[in-house]
């Protein structure tokens, strides 16, 4: 063993490795930033209307963490999974989406097996109760903000996710059931713009 | 090849010096004196600079460290003003930094401990930090055990290549942050540092490498007990018991590793942690309470993770089965005994099977044993002049009174007999170890004045 690592500082062994290991490292970054393109060039829009907090992340800098009214329903499960559902919470599952007649995004149902075509997205199984339905957590739960506008743009959509008269939603673009999120809005306004306008007129 | 023999600093200061005298008694010549210096070479001639250089190794580490996450804090900041492309070049800038700064090591320095595990270190860093800058540009969500596990994979061969402890001590870390809140057997990825820590092991045996062992043998254990809780296995069910078995496990590894000859509480991270393990857990199960041995629900999910939660119990059985065999007439009693104890594992076993339901000999047993161990152990550090050993086998004696003093599941009137009868034989272990000692003094001084 000690001779198959000392053979792993030799200069012919050495250096392909580590520029491989040094590629793989650049490339999966890489591949994420590719895949959310992707996703945001060819996805389908979906609308999600949200109701947020605000933790603090020394790592990420400032974010503002959303709630979305979808996820506030048990959801049912297809008939097929109702029988052959090992509940296991914090699992993926699947979550077909359709609209309502707001058009903001709504859950149908849950299922196990990845299903066909566009309209589902991969979320993390929450509570399960007795009627075969399931809580569901929707991944893409943060909106990363400028350290000085997070305060305000939580303190917006808090005020705002609170009144009927203001729509605050978040545009998704959904792709292979992943999510990359387009921007916030407040009625139509993406929210950095939002937030300058008020902070201007104040 | 170097045919000299290797012997320890401390060795060749006592050869010097007796061969100074040697040589002015007339026993032998000065050539004869310098033949038989030239004989010998003291171990690890770099051992004083190997010390100062780890240790710079660490402080340049821990400065790269920090000026690595101030440069991701000062981005943080600084990121609206940004587009989202140099968002993204920014993203990608520390980690190219930081790998081209090892390659810069390998080539110059990477004899050098501080370059190695600072450039190491950082790049190490530089790849949460890339990961993590994307992440926040493109608004990914935050499923922390995906980012984990990325970060683990990106970051191992970092720590072969550039044979890094610091990286090895941060993916500990990262293993132990998986268990603690992930139900899966992650503990499994220890086995990738096995191969490093051999190499280490024959190779680098500095301070970095004790450090790094120490917080592995931990984070190891922390991370089986704490993904077991998570789920029915068999180690969540017998918990302090399977701890026993590990820390006894622990033990008889780190003796046959580093030696059976006592080195030191340091030196053997293994066998010390294995010893405050079985210390502390044995302590535990000589309570009165049927429920610190282990509880009665049987419900158990049986898939993957049980199995080898069980295969562990055994794999543990046998390192501790193969040490005893391997080594028992080298072992001295006490040391036999801190590994005979996994014996009671055997009726969790059995209460498993469901073949055994009474635990009060048991306890009986589990404070017998604390009692002769202990006794052993302060007799052993007497004979051998160690404080250490004297004063761990006199706290877990103590502790053990102290406990049963405050028991109440035992009558007062029990308590009384059988205080009176560990203190009796305490003091006549004593006398007797005192006589015992006075006569091979004296048998000794005789022998030298024949």
């Amino acid at each position: 063993m000690t001779n198959i690592i000392k053979k792993l500082y030799q200069k012919n062994v050495w250096l392909p490795l580590v520029l491989l290991v040094f590629a793989i490292q650049l490339l999966v970054p890489g591949y994420m930033i590719f895949e959310q393109q992707q996703t945001l060039q060819y996805g389908e829009l979906y609308k999600f209307k949200v109701r947020p907090i605000d933790p603090y992340d020394p790592f990420r800098g400032r974010y503002v963490v959303l709630s979305f009214e979808a996820e506030q329903n048990h959801i049912p499960l297809i008939e097929q999974d109702k029988d052959n559902y090992n509940y296991k919470r914090h699992a993926w599952v699947y979550a077909n989406l359709s609209r309502n007649e707001k058009g903001y995004a709504v859950f149908d149902s849950v299922t196990i097996k990845k299903p066909e075509g566009n309209n589902y997205i991969r979320v993390k199984s929450g509570y399960y109760s007795v009627n075969k339905k399931l809580r569901v957590h929707i991944p893409f739960d943060r909106y990363y903000a400028p350290e000085h506008k997070a305060l305000a743009i939580e303190a917006n959509v808090q005020r705002r996710s609170r009144n009927n008269d203001d729509e605050v939603y978040v545009a998704v673009k959904i792709r292979n059931g992943k999510g990359t999120i387009e921007d916030l809005f407040i009625n139509d306004t993406p929210i950095l713009e939002f937030v300058e306008l008020e902070q201007e007129s104040n | 090849m170097d045919k000299r023999k290797i012997i320890s600093v401390k060795k060749s200061r006592w050869l010097q010096s007796e061969l100074v005298d040697w040589s002015s008694q007339g026993l032998i010549s000065q050539q004869q004196s310098d033949e038989i210096q030239a004989y010998y070479r003291i171990e690890q001639s770099q051992d004083s600079t190997s010390n100062t250089s780890w240790t710079t190794g660490i402080l340049v580490a821990l400065g790269a460290l920090l000026i690595g996450g101030g440069v991701i804090m000062l981005f943080a900041h600084n990121w609206e003003v940004l587009g989202k492309a140099a968002r993204t070049f920014l993203s990608f800038l520390p980690l190219v930094i930081a790998q081209s700064l090892c390659l810069y090591t390998y080539r110059q320095r990477f004899t050098s401990v501080a370059w190695r595990e600072a450039s190491a270190g950082l790049t190490f860093m530089a790849i949460a930090a890339s990961i993590s800058l994307i992440g926040q540009t493109y608004h990914i969500y935050g499923d922390l055990e995906r980012f984990v596990i990325t970060w683990f994979a990106l970051g191992l061969p970092l720590a072969y290549l550039m044979r890094s402890n610091l990286v090895l001590i941060l993916l500990t870390a990262l293993v132990v942050w998986l268990c603690t809140f992930q139900g899966d057997p992650y503990w499994l990825l220890f086995i990738a540092f096995v191969p490093l820590w051999i190499d280490f092991y024959h190779n680098q045996r500095n301070g970095t490498f004790y450090w790094s062992t120490w917080l592995a043998t931990f984070g190891f254990a922390l991370s089986i007990m704490l993904s077991a809780v998570y789920r029915d296995s068999p180690l969540s069910l017998y918990p302090i018991i399977s701890l026993l078995l590990m820390a006894v496990a622990f033990y008889g590894l780190g003796k046959s590793i580093f030696g059976l000859t006592e080195m030191g509480f340091w030196r053997n991270p293994l066998a010390s942690t294995g010893a405050l393990g079985i210390g502390s857990f044995s302590l535990i199960l000589s309570y009165g309470d049927s429920w610190v041995w282990g509880y009665s629900r049987l419900d158990l999910a049986y898939g993957f993770s049980f199995y080898l939660d069980a295969l562990l119990i055994f794999v543990a059985f046998g390192i501790i089965t193969w040490v005893l065999i391997r080594y028992w007439s080298r072992l001295y009693w006490y040391q036999r005994l801190l590994m005979l104890v996994s014996i009671s594992a055997v009726f969790a076993i059995l209460h498993f099977a469901q073949s055994y339901s009474s635990y009060s000999l048991l306890i009986i047993a589990m404070n017998l044993f604390i009692l002769c161990t202990s006794t052993l152990i302060i007799i052993r550090a007497v004979e051998l002049n160690r404080a250490l050993l004297l004063n761990a086998g006199l706290i877990w004696m103590s502790c053990l009174i102290l406990i049963r003093f405050f028991d109440s599941d035992i009558g007062i009137l029990i308590k009384a007999f059988a205080f009176i009868l560990i203190g009796s034989g305490f003091i006549a272990v004593n006398i007797w170890f005192s006589r015992q000692h006075n006569k091979s003094t004296l048998q000794n001084s005789e022998m030298a004045n024949d």
